[in-house]
């Protein structure tokens, strides 16, 4: 039978922002990875309750210059990020390709001054409670550090060869999304890993 | 402008809607296949295999327990089969069977052709199959877990639960809790962004908000157990000492992560039931719900307050005073939303005109089995009664009555309700009405004996008792109604089984809904609706007049679908929906790859990922032409007059 | 097997009698609930048609409904605050330490026994007894409960509430019996294989008998006095016993099982699994695994001495 229609064929075939799907996806599995992260926090405080002595001794032997450098480092990649999205609105190819570049190559360097950190460490994971919580938070923010990055790589290698339409512009939006996300978390961490023990 | 579906146009649009959504034939097309209710058919099957699996673990716990001193079943071997029973029902079954429904109906529900991330979807489904699977190839190579469905430390820990035993329960936690979580942020980005133009907030159908709320009590939720179980197995495989006293860790660390989780979980189960309970207490009233807002915000509160419950099973760990009481109030405080609910459902019954047909049936069954459940509930809640009964058959019989009665009876309703949609056929009526009341006498006979059992002193999770313990009698009778509820489940199945091909022909709309489900063909095509429907007004099909307006312009050479505002649900922009794909098959092996490997050896997890990455580069890799540039049209604001 | 008293919903102390008030009290208020809801959910669907056709459509009994509905929740929302008060207090009144001097008694939980101990001033007089806890009636006891290994839970259905006995925690529970008698008691958290047989007995006997057994705890073991019990404790040290049992007086120190100086004054073995028989004392020595599948003690591997070895244990009054 004969309906009254509703003409939708003049409307955007894709939206690339915050009207879009898949950024509506990407915020759901940062409220996951969030969770996740207050979730780690919680240990943290519940175990240090349970504690003698919190963090154990020789724990803070590492150091605090290049965990600081390293945060540094993550939070200045946010500008080149924050030009790349520019860019992506802008459809310029050439400087998204840079200032993803730049992004991915100051990830690199932190990935880079986060292993000798580690390898500065004086325990384990295995070593007590505190080591096990410790290096899991590491852990856990680490893999979503490379994750992000992989993507990142992977996105503008595709850009650059040529395949920069409205899927791949929403792509690497969502993909700096995420990168915020993994920014932003680092900087309680950082807070509680680092300073909270130094001053508590 | 104006469309008809008979019209030569229409049929034309209908032909081309067919090529743009067909699945391919063979299994490689089966693989591929990423429409929402093929992926929900799926989880509700699959979750029907393995209630069947659970439920024959339960009947030989009954039959062990018939009579004191059984030596039917070794300890180990029992230990293990209370273990799978929970552990089945809960995460294999419960849950997945609730997504399952949601996924097949919601989209038809909201008026949209797929949901959000079709390909998300079908992996999720695969995630769930094969962490199900891995569960029960373990078992079978007596490798299952055997430390309770809460698997509590240290008895879990890697000091006093030796070999994979736990790890596997542990890595199939990772599965299932990956599948409902991917789920879950499917269903919310779907409801909030693809509603029919028109389903403003005060006007989406109470089993949607009742998805809605359940999917975000599950991103919210499913993380807690997904840290415990990622804990337990770094304590097993690499020695932390989260749960180790000796070295700065904490047992009870564990019991406050897991029901964080697990009291939020049962309430993940629950709140799509209600959801259920409006739709067949609506459609079978033939008013709308009494009090709709009130449900909303009984079913969002719900939500809140489950958060705040969890202390509740750990009331016997020695908490000080102000704790206790603090999660006894909040624990009684959530029979109130509860209860608004059951209240509104009377008063629509009351003022309606009640047609007592299958579905309906089932949730009067529902309506006083979880009554009962419920109240046991708030005599739970109040921690110094809890004490006494923790722990015992009495929180068997409680569980079994807010599950079974709160989740199952609902379940059942709402597939008989959803049957003719789902097959094209009717259910046949009698042999339902049959099993209904098998049901009802049978798990009423086999649990409500057990309230008893605890309070005269049996506690659970034991093979055998003494025949001085009295407690023989009470458990034969639980036995024979545990044989009662059997039957009336093979009944049902074999109800299922004869009309799925030899029920009746079903029309598009057979009881009358007003949810917009009804408004496509029995079963629907691929692509739900051939011109997608607008809404104006809450009951939608009850309100519709001719002069509806459809949806039309959607481009049909390819899977289009419209994207609406969150609010009001205004069209916004077009989406485009990807073919079938292999790739979620293949990203879900590479997955489950590195999860059932890396509880042997740490290496899987780097290793492992490489061929998860390349499942993830083949997924998203740009495919074929890039799409023809559109017009840049200025984006024009379309709205919906309201109906008057 | 004398099992003693084991329902929460016959108490035998004043924890347990307080818990059965509260019990009943949410028992009948639930009662009336169940058969409130049910009756008004039966009328509003067998309601005649009649009935409907009065109140279809018409906004009064809109209204109506509705002012009913938000009653009943505004009942709902009162009798729960009225269960919570009543919850509260109880739980105050549970909290609270009794104002007569308690015996403290400490127990710790292994897998699948009971460790009991009697503490005291001077260590010597201090007691060590496993799987039965004799009580003196009408004195609050204090337990302070803690776990060897896994978590278990104490609970003696007749006297009180349960309370978990957590590795790396020391929990704290009161207990008191009203009247003497004996009174079933069993781990309730699952704690492996042989959590079923995870039971104890509680005696609560006479302030002046309660005494007298104490007195007769601190001794060290009986000597043995016949030829037998003399050949039996010479077996019993030559066997592997000795590495997991302890009897005071001997050179048997082991600390990872059930102490056995006064295992003949108990009335069960294996942790309330069999009655304290000749065959059943037999039967656990010679088969454990029979009693208790996946118990941590060997079958013992004596063959002529076995009863001369039984005579001796059966001294250890």
């Amino acid at each position: 039978m004969t309906r009254p229609a509703l003409d939708v064929s003049r409307l955007p075939p894709i939206a690339v922002d915050s009207r879009g799907t898949l950024w509506w996806g990407m915020v759901g599995l940062m409220a996951i990875e969030g969770t996740m992260v207050a979730l780690l926090v919680a240990t943290y405080f519940y175990l240090r309750l349970q504690a003698v002595q919190w963090p154990p001794p020789g724990a803070l032997d590492g150091g605090l210059l290049l965990p600081t450098l390293a945060l540094l480092v993550l939070l200045v990649s946010v500008v080149p990020m924050y030009l790349a999205d520019h860019a992506v609105k802008e459809r310029d190819r050439w400087g998204v390709v840079l200032y993803t570049t730049i992004n991915v190559t100051m990830a690199l360097v932190f990935m880079g001054m986060r292993a000798v950190e580690m390898r500065r460490l004086t325990f384990r994971w295995d070593s007590h409670a505190y080591g096990s919580i410790y290096w899991s938070i590491l852990g856990l923010h680490t893999s979503h550090v490379i994750a992000s990055t992989v993507e990142s790589i992977v996105l503008v290698a595709l850009i650059a060869r040529g395949f920069f339409h409205d899927e791949q512009r929403l792509g690497l939006r969502t993909d700096g999304l995420y990168w915020y996300f993994v920014v932003g978390a680092w900087v309680p961490l950082y807070a509680i890993l680092f300073l909270f023990p130094r001053w508590q | 402008m104006t469309v008809d579906e008979a019209s030569p146009e229409g049929q034309r649009e209908r032909e081309r809607l067919e090529r743009a959504w067909d699945t391919q034939p063979g299994i490689v097309g089966w693989l591929s296949n990423i429409h929402h209710k093929a992926v929900g058919k799926r989880y509700i099957a699959t979750a029907f295999v393995f209630f069947a699996l659970a439920g024959v673990e339960a009947l030989l716990m009954r039959i062990q327990l018939a009579r004191p001193g059984s030596h039917l079943l070794n300890p180990d071997l029992y230990n293990q089969i209370f273990t799978m029973h929970g552990t089945t029902m809960m995460f294999l079954f419960a849950v997945p069977v609730m997504e399952g429904v949601a996924i097949y109906v919601v989209p038809l529900m909201i008026g949209t052709r797929n949901v959000a991330f079709p390909r998300l979807n079908a992996l999720s489904y695969y995630m769930y199959l094969f962490g199900g699977v891995f569960l029960y190839v373990m078992f079978f190579l007596s490798m299952g877990p055997d430390a309770g469905w809460f698997a509590y430390v240290p008895l879990a820990g890697p000091e006093y639960a030796p070999g994979k035993r736990v790890d596997v329960w542990a890595q199939m936690i990772t599965f299932t809790e990956l599948s409902a979580l991917l789920g879950a942020v499917e269903l919310v980005v779907s409801i909030m962004k693809m509603r029919a133009p028109g389903m403003s907030l005060n006007r989406i159908p109470l089993f949607v908000w009742a998805i809605l709320v359940d999917s975000l009590m599950i991103i919210f939720a499913m993380p807690a157990i997904m840290a415990a179980s990622s804990y337990l197995i770094l304590d097993r495989l690499i020695a932390t000492h989260f749960f180790n006293p000796a070295e700065g860790g904490d047992a009870l660390l564990w019991q406050h992560l897991f029901w964080f989780f697990g009291h939020p979980e049962v309430y993940i189960i629950f709140v799509p039931a209600l959801g259920m309970v409006s739709t067949i207490v609506s459609t079978f009233s033939r008013r709308p719900i009494f009090g709709y807002t009130a449900m909303v915000l009984a079913l969002v509160s719900t939500g809140f307050i489950g958060f705040g419950l969890w202390v509740h099973h750990m009331f016997a760990t020695g908490l000080p005073q102000l704790g206790l009481s603090f999660f006894s109030a909040a624990s009684m405080l959530i029979a109130i939303p509860t209860g608004v609910q059951i209240f509104c459902w009377i008063a629509t019954l009351w003022l309606g005109r009640p047609r007592l047909e299958l579905p309906l049936l089932f949730v009067m069954g529902f309506v006083v089995i979880f009554l009962i459940g419920g109240l046991t509930g708030v005599m739970l809640a109040s921690a110094p009664l809890d004490q006494q009964v923790h722990d015992t058959f009495f929180v068997v019989a409680h569980l079994h009555y807010v599950l079974i009665g709160g989740a199952l009876f609902p379940l059942l309703g709402a597939l008989v309700y959803w049957f003719p949609k789902m097959s094209g056929r009717m259910l046949a009526e009698t042999p339902g009405k049959w099993a209904f009341w098998l049901l009802f006498a049978g798990f009423n006979l086999t649990f409500f004996p057990m309230h008893q059992l605890g309070l005269r002193g049996m506690p659970r999770r034991v093979y055998t008792y003494p025949a001085e313990s009295g407690w023989g009698n009470l458990n034969l009778l639980a036995t024979a109604g545990g044989v009662v509820l059997g039957v009336g489940l093979l009944v049902l199945l074999a109800d299922v089984a004869w009309s799925v091909r030899r029920g009746a022909v079903a029309a598009a709309s057979p009881w009358g809904g007003d949810t917009l489900e009804w408004a496509t063909t029995s079963p629907p095509p691929e692509y739900n609706f051939v011109y997608p429907p607008t809404v104006g007004g809450l009951n939608a099909l009850w309100v519709a007049t001719d002069q509806q307006p459809v949806v039309a312009g959607l481009r049909s050479d390819r899977r289009e679908v419209l994207i609406t505002r969150t609010v009001d649900a205004q069209p916004d922009h077009r989406a485009v929906l990807p073919q079938d794909s292999i790739w979620p098959f293949l990203t879900a092996v590479a997955i489950s790859f590195t999860f059932v490997g890396s509880i042997f050896r740490a290496w899987f997890v780097p290793v492992g990922a490489v061929p998860v990455l390349i499942g993830l580069v083949g997924w998203f890799w740009p495919r074929g032409e890039p799409l023809p540039r559109e017009e840049a049209a200025p984006r024009r604001q379309l709205a919906l007059e309201d109906q008057p | 097997m004398s099992f003693g008293l084991h329902s929460a919903v016959d108490p035998s102390g004043p924890q347990a009698a307080r818990i059965a008030q509260l019990w009943w009290l949410m028992f009948w208020v639930s009662a009336g609930v169940f058969v409130a809801v049910t009756a008004f959910l039966f009328v509003a669907l067998f309601r005649s048609a009649v009935s409907r056709q009065r109140t279809a459509g018409r906004a009064e009994a809109q209204r109506r409904t509705g002012a009913v509905v938000g009653g009943a929740s505004i009942v709902t929302a009162l009798i729960i605050v009225g269960l919570l008060l009543v919850d509260v207090s109880t739980t105050r009144a549970l909290a609270t330490a009794p104002a007569a001097a308690p015996l403290r008694i400490e127990v710790v939980g292994h897998q699948w026994w009971w460790e009991v101990h009697y503490p005291d001033e001077t260590p010597s007089q201090a007691v060590t007894t496993a799987n039965e806890i004799h009580i003196p009636v009408g004195r609050p006891v204090a337990l302070e409960l803690t776990s060897r290994d896994v978590i278990h839970s104490f609970w003696v259905p007749s006297l009180q509430g349960k309370r978990d006995l957590i590795p790396g925690h020391v929990n704290t529970a009161w207990l008191q019996a009203d009247v003497p008698g004996l009174f079933h008691g069993q781990c309730a958290e699952f704690c492996g294989a042989q959590h079923a047989h995870m039971a104890f007995l509680i005696v609560a006997e006479p302030e002046r008998s309660f005494s007298a057994w104490l007195a007769d705890q601190r001794r060290p073991a009986t000597a043995p006095a016949s030829a037998d019990e003399t050949q039996g404790q010479a077996v019993f040290l030559s066997l592997p016993c000795a590495l997991c049992h302890t009897v005071r007086g001997t050179s048997a120190w082991g600390q990872n099982g059930p102490d056995l100086t006064h295992l003949a004054s108990r009335r069960q073995l294996a942790a309330g699994t069999l009655p304290n028989t000749h065959g059943d004392l037999a039967e656990c020595l010679m088969d454990p695994h029979r009693v208790k599948p996946g118990v941590k003690m060997p079958p013992t591997p004596v063959e002529s001495g076995l009863q001369a070895l039984l005579a001796y244990l059966e001294s250890l009054r």
